[in-house]
């Protein structure tokens, strides 16, 4: 004992290894794959030009941000949009800066579109907001941007909608439900870990998954914010819910038309279901679309364990961009 | 000269382990919210 302190004062091991705990913590934050530099930008005048803020509807939250090309010679662009995570609770189109930012400069006129946030997914949300306004809502806005890339100089031939978890799933839900009323064609859907489905057996991390009272008024209060309506407890029961949950169930709108997909699921998800995420890839099976599926099978909702798995669903999106998007 | 060198050996160790161990209890943090894997997947 008296040794080792000769050695090192036990202070200064102390200190040292504080030091290197909190150095290792700040790391796994501030030191990103050199890979995921290729597919993201910090916006500068450079790329283009930023008009944020513009509306598309009366509400305080219904804005969207337009991302410009420097390039403005082409006859047409594809548009490129991303939709905001957040649980639907949250978040902002500014969030998505540098993920917007890399699709405009690939040559893509990119827009970021806020939604009307659902106060709590507790029960009916006290302002109306849920799943379904949210994603009526998006539907209301890819009108107004087509028309506000246009009147920039900018008409729009055809469109990808992509977004993160809660903005996922309202990309799919436009893609796979809204894409045939869409003023130019849906080439392409892409995102990660956002809720496609809501069988409430594959619903385990949040326990709806028993046959008792209290997983049916689980199921009954989180499916009902949603949706923004009231489910009763008796169809939570005789499974007939599924009907009602249909319009913000995107993976129950596919069909062979379905636009190319690609997506990303972690197998330990503990914020939405990642069997669903299953039910979604069967379905793209089932219907021939052309899609790609990666799992990643260390991660949760973050997919933040599985850096190597992540490399080769965002090189995947890049492709499928050139391929179904091309500049 | 042996003693400095047996103090760098051990301050070494000591950065490693703390660093290694800052790494993992953000790893913990992040499953423990989002779900995951404590090892597996990512080097750390």
């Amino acid at each position: 004992m008296s040794k080792r302190q000769r050695i090192i004062p036990v202070w200064l091991g102390i200190l040292v290894f504080l030091v290197a705990f909190i150095a290792g913590a700040v790391s796994k934050f501030a030191i990103q794959p050199s890979w995921a530099k290729e597919y993201s930008a910090k916006w500068s005048d450079e790329i283009g030009t930023l008009t944020t803020d513009l509306p598309y509807g009366e509400g305080d939250e219904q804005k969207f941000d337009l991302y410009l090309p420097k390039d403005n010679s082409r006859e047409a662009y594809g548009l490129a949009v991303y939709l905001h995570a957040g649980g639907f609770t949250s978040g902002d189109k500014s969030d998505d800066r540098d993920m917007l930012a890399w699709l405009c400069k690939k040559g893509y006129v990119a827009a970021g579109i806020n939604y009307t946030l659902a106060r709590d997914l507790g029960g009916v949300s006290s302002n109306g907001a849920s799943v379904y306004t949210q994603s009526n809502e998006i539907k209301a806005a890819i009108p107004e941007v087509i028309k506000a890339a246009a009147a920039a100089g900018y008409p729009i031939d055809k469109m990808t909608i992509a977004g993160g978890s809660a903005g996922h799933a309202l990309a799919m839900i436009y893609s796979y439900r809204d894409a045939k009323e869409a003023p130019v064609p849906v080439v392409f859907t892409f995102g990660a870990v956002g809720p496609s489905c809501f069988y409430r057996e594959d619903w385990d991390c949040y326990g709806m998954t028993g046959e008792d009272e209290q997983s049916y008024q689980i199921t009954m209060a989180m499916f009902s914010a949603m949706l923004g309506e009231l489910i009763p407890i008796e169809r939570v029961k005789d499974g007939s819910y599924l009907e009602m949950m249909k319009p913000i169930s995107a993976m129950e709108w596919i069909t062979p038309d379905a636009p190319p997909t690609v997506v990303a699921y972690g197998t330990y998800d503990r914020v939405q279901s990642f069997k669903a995420s299953l039910r979604l890839k069967a379905a793209l099976e089932k219907n021939g679309v052309d899609f790609r599926y990666f799992e990643m099978p260390h991660s949760g909702h973050g997919l933040q364990n599985d850096s190597r798995i992540q490399k080769q669903w965002i090189m995947a999106i890049d492709k499928y961009l050139d391929k179904y998007m091309p500049l | 000269m042996e003693r400095n060198k047996k103090k760098a050996i051990v301050l070494a160790v000591i950065v490693m382990i703390g660093f290694v161990l800052g790494r993992l209890a953000v790893r913990a943090f992040l499953n423990m919210l989002l779900g995951g894997t404590l090892f597996g997947g990512n080097i750390l």
